[in-house]
């Protein structure tokens, strides 16, 4: 009886232990299983059986702040679109799966050869470490390919921007991935709160407009009737609206205390801003230089006389008058409390940020907040403070009706107004196959890929998410005026920028992918963040000093790869 | 008769045999894949440098060249210096206030004195709690409460000032570190034999004397083994920043195994082999210094006479 009892617990031991060499094989991407979870919270479709008379397509997909809901309506289109076409021998249809998870990237990356999954929408990924270890399938054909299938003439490349094209295209002139969607960090602002406190500038400089009425000054574009009219154009416009937000009662500025890379992403993007095109000097270490400072008195810059950027003398960019000036930009308002108190406090998240700008214009304790520094896609994210407004005050606080927009970045200096915007994508985010798709299933992948790049399945996720992709389409004056105000703004502010992807393909930004980031250059020492240490006292020549000599020569000829 | 029994005693030391291999298959098979092969390549990656040939990384090998790297980055990097400090002080402060404490509220606790109890919990509930849950509970503390009851902070939350931000930090590490040490602590204490303090007692040994001639002396091996571990954690210990924190901590709160941690999740590949050797250098340093920190913990410690 004893001699039993130890078999069994033996046996149970090495049946708990041969448990986990399971999870050790790849196991076959095509066998269908009992599929991944697609039922995950605001999922519009419900949990539902395998279909073995279809073909089976597996999707991962980063649920975070763009969330899934395009993607179930692309898969809807698409499994409808091709209900009767067989894709894999025996099948007729198409059972697409989603997976939704909040990993980033470069994790997800790691395990990608061992995945089901065939299709891939990721952020904060490093392209070029999946795509130079086999991770990601070639799929240069269906990129290069016009769209003929879908009724268009144009191919996925003619609709990427020359920045997105240096980065995704690979020296040998292929492509593994295409960006996803454009993640730009922006300031909204409130129509309401600026209406009702005559926050936009007429003609003379003043503020007494609302967003309706005539006179405004031309905003940060230079140029009457256009949709920054009235908004701040300079960096003294801005100090100014400040001033003015807080003698009339109004908190200018709100952001997430926990995650101070928010701000300090906001920063890097006022600095490409100001730096335009030039810019990509930051990783290409290839061109002329014409902003680098040579001296700063009393806060004027004096320029350096522009110079040659190679790979050897990279460590110069860290003198750029953009990282100064964004600086001044942290500086100033920080120095002068120009936030909401909980700017600061760590335990407060985006999502708390996001409703203390959301609320404020209801509440009768505190001030209304004027701007929330975010990025560009926090309405979807905030979609569970909306409907609380809106349950708590009615339909008028519902995204839909709320008079939000992206406010453009004001320039630096008054002789760049009406130089276009530069904004900076900064996500990382790719949508890729999986190299490991096997080979009867590589077709319907692809065709999932167009699909999803197709002019209406843009247009779709702009309606759904409120947010662009890293492509050019055109929206249609009737698509514009069914968008709710935020994302009006988004088309507005996008077709009127060049939108940078922060990398290219060369072997130095290969290489030194790390140290190349956008926060590099607001690294100083002075607490993780430019504006914490302006908060704790730093002065902005401390900082700036710090900033600019985070490199020296020797240091860069150490630490850079080349 | 004899021959037959030979036949099964073998027949049954076989069944045994392959029984105990069957058992011990599986963790061996991970053990050489998961220890023997991940360490064999770190050591070799050392050595080793990424390129890219041909649009592929390919390994190479770079000779010394991480290691020089590394002793640059020493010299002039950013947070390499922050981290080595700030290492120290967390170990510093680990053993002297955190073991230290530990043995005072294990006593308290042996003791059975007022609220010994309540103490236990409150000392306990750290490591019975969600990691995230307890730094989200103490970073609304710090971060909220502190400053609404304190005035002359200008509401400016411990760790949102820099001034304060490192040591909110410590103090978080010793106190969620007290519950596994007072938990042994305790057992130890526990295991001593009544009898033993009671002739103490008998004898006119103070509550003083009892905890230094004979509790100290007799759970000693208990905080060596506590000792050598913190001493072996010394590169390890991220003092819970990325829970704080996740990757964008400040530089200058940064421990050597918080910074490591970082990297290897942020560079991407072209960073692995100077990591690697970094693991290789500071498992050189962490490796004899464990030993001799655990023979002269040995030698030196009270002995029970």
């Amino acid at each position: 009886m004893k001699k039993s009892i130890k078999k069994l617990i033996s046996l149970l031991c090495v049946g708990v232990l041969s448990a986990g060499a399971v999870a050790c094989g790849s196991g076959d991407p095509a066998e269908p299983g009992p599929g991944p979870d697609n039922s995950s919270p605001g999922a519009s479709v419900p949990a539902e059986d395998v279909d073995t008379s279809k073909a089976q397509l597996y999707i991962s997909n980063f649920n975070g702040g763009v969330g899934t809901d395009w993607l179930y309506a692309a898969r809807a289109r698409f499994e409808e679109k091709y209900k009767n076409t067989e894709f894999v021998e025996g099948t007729r249809g198409v059972q697409i799966w989603v997976e939704t998870h909040k990993n980033a990237g470069t994790a997800v990356a790691d395990k990608m050869p061992m995945e089901r999954n065939e299709i891939y929408f990721l952020e904060n990924t490093n392209y070029y470490d999946m795509a130079y270890t086999g991770k990601l399938l070639d799929i240069t054909d269906i990129v290069t390919e016009d769209l003929t299938d879908f009724g268009e003439s144009k191919s996925i490349e003619d609709k990427l921007a020359d920045s997105y094209k240096n980065y995704f295209r690979t020296p040998d002139q292929k492509y593994f991935a295409l960006p996803h969607y454009r993640s730009i960090y922006q300031m909204t602002y409130d129509k309401d709160v600026f209406d009702e406190y005559l926050l936009y500038f007429d003609q003379a400089g003043g503020l007494t407009k609302t967003s309706t009425d005539s006179g405004r000054s031309t905003g940060p574009d230079g140029k009457a009737g256009t949709y920054d009219d009235g908004l701040p154009a300079t960096y003294a416009d801005m100090w100014t609206l400040c001033e003015t937000m807080v003698a009339r009662g109004v908190d200018p500025f709100v952001w997430s205390g926990q995650h101070g890379f928010y701000m300090t992403l906001f920063l890097a993007a006022l600095k490409a801003d100001f730096e335009g095109a030039e810019g990509t000097l930051n990783y290409t270490f290839d061109g002329t230089a014409t902003k680098l400072v040579d001296t700063i008195s009393n806060g004027k810059v004096t320029y350096k006389a522009p110079m040659t950027i190679t790979q050897e003398n990279g460590y110069e960019m860290y003198n750029s008058a953009g990282t100064y000036y964004a600086l001044s930009f942290a500086d100033k308002i920080v120095s002068n409390k120009w936030y909401a108190n909980v700017s600061f406090n760590t335990s407060q998240s985006h999502i708390d940020a996001q409703n203390s700008f959301l609320v404020s214009k209801y509440s009768t304790k505190a001030n209304p907040v004027g701007m929330l520094v975010e990025g560009c896609w926090w309405p979807h994210e905030s979609a569970g403070n909306f409907q609380t407004l809106e349950s708590n005050f009615g339909p008028s606080a519902s995204l839909k009706n709320r008079r939000l927009a992206i406010m453009p970045y004001p320039k630096a200096t008054a002789d760049l107004v009406g130089t276009p915007l530069t904004a900076v994508d900064t996500s990382m985010s790719v949508a890729c196959i999986n190299a490991n798709i096997s080979e009867e299933k590589k077709e319907l992948a692809k065709t999932f890929l167009q699909f999803v790049h197709t002019d209406e399945s843009l247009v779709e996720f702009l309606k759904i998410t409120n947010m662009t992709r890293g492509f050019e389409y055109e929206v249609s004056d009737e698509v514009y005026n069914s968008l709710c105000s935020y994302a009006q703004s988004v088309v507005d502010v996008i077709k009127n920028s060049n939108v940078l992807q922060p990398g290219c393909a060369k072997d130095v930004y290969v290489k030194n992918y790390a140290s190349l980031n956008l926060e590099k250059p607001f690294e100083t020492g002075h607490g993780a963040h430019p504006h914490v240490a302006f908060k704790n006292g730093k002065t902005l020549n401390q900082v700036w000093s710090a900033a600019r000599a985070k490199y020296t020569k020797a240091t860069w000829d150490k630490l850079i790869k080349v | 008769m004899q021959k037959n029994s030979v036949n099964a005693f073998q027949k049954k030391r076989m069944k045994d045999m392959i029984f105990c291999l069957c058992i011990i298959a599986v963790p061996a098979v991970q053990f050489c894949i998961f220890y023997v092969g991940v360490n064999f390549n770190s050591i070799l990656m050392a050595f080793q440098k990424v390129d890219i040939v041909n649009n592929r990384y390919v390994y190479k090998m770079a000779g010394l060249e991480n290691f020089e790297t590394m002793w640059f980055e020493l010299k002039h990097g950013f947070e390499l210096p922050y981290a080595i400090k700030n290492s120290f002080i967390a170990f510093i402060v680990t053993v002297g206030v955190g073991t230290t404490l530990a043995l005072f509220f294990s006593l308290y606790i042996f003791k059975g004195m007022a609220f010994s109890k309540t103490f236990r919990i409150i000392l306990f509930a750290p490591s019975m709690i969600s990691a995230i849950v307890t730094v989200k509970m103490y970073e609304g503390f710090v971060e909220t409460a502190f400053p609404a009851i304190f005035d002359s902070l200008d509401g400016s939350g411990l760790l949102s000032n820099l001034d304060t931000q490192f040591p909110t930090l410590l103090f978080f590490m010793v106190w969620v570190g007290f519950g596994t040490q007072i938990l042994m602590y305790s057992g130890a204490m526990n295991s001593i034999d009544t009898s033993i303090i009671e002739a103490a007692k008998l004898d006119g040994a103070n509550a003083l004397r009892e905890f230094v001639s004979i509790i100290l002396p007799l759970i000693y091996p208990t905080i060596t083994t506590f000792l050598v571990v913190n001493l072996a954690g010394f590169f390890t210990n991220q003092m819970h920043l990325f829970s704080f924190y996740a990757n964008g901590a400040d530089p200058t709160v940064s421990t050597i195994g918080y910074m490591l941690f970082k990297r290897t999740r942020k560079g991407g590949i072209m960073e692995y082999p100077l990591l690697a050797a970094y693991s290789i250098a500071f498992t050189l340093i962490a490796a004899p210094v464990t030993m001799l920190g655990r023979k002269f913990l040995e030698k030196v410690g009270p002995k029970l006479e």
